[in-house]
């Protein structure tokens, strides 16, 4: 389900608020996980696919994959 | 009551002259538009100004004529395409917040770092879509970052810029607006907004209630996170809201929400039913220029004719301009475009594109005077919108008139204390539940009998028997509960998404016959004399009431 977020990219990037992908994720679907520090995508059910996140990330840590539902 | 016994209440309380509600492009320019009148401002919204609303993503094509001689170039042709039922907007104000702007609106952007393809001779590259008289379809470059630089500007002009934040009432005192309230969707910390004009710019769009083939309500063309605050919180502060019957759909790509038509028409591409006949011709002269209503009652009677499904050709246009196509206009307009033409093992060079009818997006804005205010002082907003030029021309005007009209405000209006307890009651409760419905599952039940009623059939009986089902649902909306924020966030838009669908079946029954993407068995042709005019509803008192308001 997208988006995908590569931990091994992510460099967990930080604006003043909070993480740039969860930031301009005009939907709240990206979350923080505050135990890892890290964002996590919490409802990707929800997503608009509209690619802000990926947009936003500095290191190209995101990456789509879209569910069945949209392929079959 | 002081900022001091407010500050009591909610740690965020806000006082400017001119207040704008939702950053979309219409938001932007309104605060844009505000602050070089010499106005305060402060703009808040649901998401991050850089990324939020329907061109958050980017856009590829911007609207415009540009007076260069020919008739279909003029203010004339301009004017005649907006004015009128389609659109929903008289020809003063469609003079007034588009068609005398948008000239000066291009060299705005260009201003902000956007710029435009030209061709060999140095003219604007520009092609013909959805109906325009002439090619009016001008292409953004980098129009990925279109919504970036916009916020940009913002920010630089000096507006006082508040993000996160969910506004979910207006507040009023004394028969004029004096404010709003609002959450942030990040902490729950309560916002109060006080301010001597407030412009509301919180969408044209809202598609939450309907599907396409693939039943998930967030996978559509318009932006899923506006669920018709824009109307309900107006309404519910006693202005009148019109345009609520008109209602829109468009071809997607198969189980993709995302536009493309007016992409795929500028550069020459077609569509073809299963026999691989071209068939746009027979209900348009136009063809797949033509207006989106057509491209859909065209795909209907191909379909009532049982030859389905439907694709795009584009094998036959030229390499470059296909390379233009996929690089900078489809994955621009949606950037996950190629994405999906990857994973669905798509090549348009040599492959169609299989398309459907998306979901239905519905329509509505604030009826607004010639100086764009509402019926309610103090409280202004674009007279309509739907595009990007309409979006940023009539949010422009706004803020600008908005900010004048704040200028010639002595004091601030109060707000009543005992309104915003009484909302942040209302905003939190969900969290106080522990059983109910789940949001999702209260938003189901509300498409559930959109579905039924309010699909491309429709009738006098179905529309009542819709309006008493959401009534039902009203009285259920009391048991969403909420487990988080985000669902504190999804449980409040749910509450706005029943009451703007309450409105816009109200406003089909009113209108008695079709305006836009349906038909009411009931009625074979549209009222003609209502035809010309705009239905609003409003409250007094508490009571639902209707008026007929000229469309001039
Ligand atoms: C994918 C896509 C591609 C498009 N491509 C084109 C194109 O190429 N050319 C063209 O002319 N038009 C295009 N359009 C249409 C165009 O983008 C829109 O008409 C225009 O951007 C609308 O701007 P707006 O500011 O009126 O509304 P929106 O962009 O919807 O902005 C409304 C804002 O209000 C905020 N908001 C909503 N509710 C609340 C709330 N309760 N509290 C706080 N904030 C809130 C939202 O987050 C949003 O930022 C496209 C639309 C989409 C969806
Ligand atoms: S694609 Fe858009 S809606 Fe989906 S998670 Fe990314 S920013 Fe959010
Ligand atoms: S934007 Fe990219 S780098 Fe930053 S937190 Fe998100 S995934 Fe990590």
């Amino acid at each position: 389900m997208p988006p995908v977020i590569d931990y091994k990219k992510c460099c967990s990037c930080v604006t003043y608020e909070g993480f740039q992908c969860e930031m301009h994720c005009p939907g709240d679907i990206i979350q923080t996980d505050t135990a890892k520090k890290r964002p996590v995508v919490s409802y990707p059910e929800e997503c608009w696919h509209c690619g802000n996140c990926r947009i936003s990330c500095p290191v190209g840590a995101i990456s789509y994959v879209f569910p069945a539902s949209m392929l079959v | 009551m002081t900022k001091l016994e407010l500050n009591k209440l909610a740690p965020h309380v806000t006082e400017t002259d001119v207040l704008i509600l939702g950053a979309g492009a219409a938001g932007c320019l309104a605060a844009i538009g505000a602050r070089e009148q010499g106005a305060e401002v402060t703009i808040v919204e649901k998401g991050q100004i850089d990324s939020s609303g329907c061109c958050g993503g980017g856009q590829d094509h911007f609207a415009a004529h540009l007076n260069t001689g020919p008739d279909w170039d003029s203010d004339e042709a301009a004017t005649n395409f907006y004015a009128g039922p389609g659109w929903g907007a008289g020809r003063r104000l469609v003079e007034k917040a588009f068609t005398t702007v948008v000239g000066p609106m291009v060299k705005r952007m260009e201003d902000m770092g956007i710029d435009f393809y030209k061709t060999e001779d140095g003219q604007y590259w520009r092609t013909q879509a959805l109906g325009t008289p002439g090619p009016w379809h001008m292409m953004m470059k980098d129009g990925v970052h279109v919504k970036r630089k916009m916020a940009e500007k913002v920010r630089q002009a000096g507006a006082n810029v508040i993000e996160h934040v969910m506004v979910t009432r207006l507040l009023i005192n004394n028969g004029r607006v004096a404010g709003a309230v609002g959450f942030n969707i990040k902490n729950g910390e309560l916002y109060i907004f006080r301010g001597k004009i407030v412009v509301l710019a919180m969408g044209a769009h809202q598609s939450r209630w309907s599907t396409n083939s693939t039943d998930n309500p967030f996978n559509i063309w318009q932006s899923p996170y506006n669920t018709g605050t824009q109307l309900v919180v107006a309404y519910e502060a006693g202005a009148k809201v019109v345009n609520l019957e008109k209602c829109v759909a468009t071809t997607m790509p198969k189980g993709f929400g995302a536009p493309a038509m007016n992409a795929f028409a500028g550069m020459g591409g077609f569509m073809v039913n299963v026999l691989g006949e071209k068939f746009m011709e027979k209900y348009h002269a136009l063809g797949e220029k033509a207006p989106r209503g057509y491209h859909i009652s065209g795909q209907r009677q191909e379909e009532a004719e049982g030859r389905v499904p439907f694709y795009v050709d584009v094998r036959h246009i030229s390499e470059s301009d296909l390379k233009h196509l996929e690089k900078n206009l489809l994955t621009v307009d949606k950037n996950t475009f190629s994405d999906y033409l990857k994973q669905r093992g798509i090549d348009l060079s040599k492959d169609l594109l299989e398309v459907e009818l998306g979901e239905y997006s519905g329509g509505g804005n604030i009826w607004v005077d010639e100086n764009l205010e509402s019926n309610l002082k103090g409280l202004f907003a674009l007279p309509f919108s739907g595009m990007l030029s309409t979006a940023m021309c009539g949010g422009l005007v706004a803020g600008s008139e908005a900010a004048k009209a704040a200028l010639r405000v002595k004091k601030l209006p109060e707000v009543r204390v005992g309104d915003v307890v009484k909302e942040k009651a209302r905003i939190f409760q969900p969290l106080k539940r522990d059983t109910g419905y789940t949001p999702k599952e209260f938003e189901d039940l509300i498409r559930q009998v959109m579905k039924s009623y309010m699909g491309y059939n429709r009738s006098v009986k179905g529309l009542e028997t819709a309006l008493e089902r959401l009534t039902q649902l009203e009285d259920l909306a009391s048991e969403i509960r909420a487990d988080n924020l985000h669902e504190v966030l999804r449980a409040n838009e749910a509450v706005h998404l029943l009451k703007y669908c309450q409105l816009m079946v109200k406003a089909v029954m009113e209108r008695k016959g079709a305006r836009g993407f349906y038909r009411i068995t009931d009625y074979a042709r549209t009222d003609i004399e209502l035809r010309a005019k705009h239905i609003a509803l409003f409250q007094e008192n508490g009571k639902q009431k209707v008026s007929y308001e000229p469309l001039d």
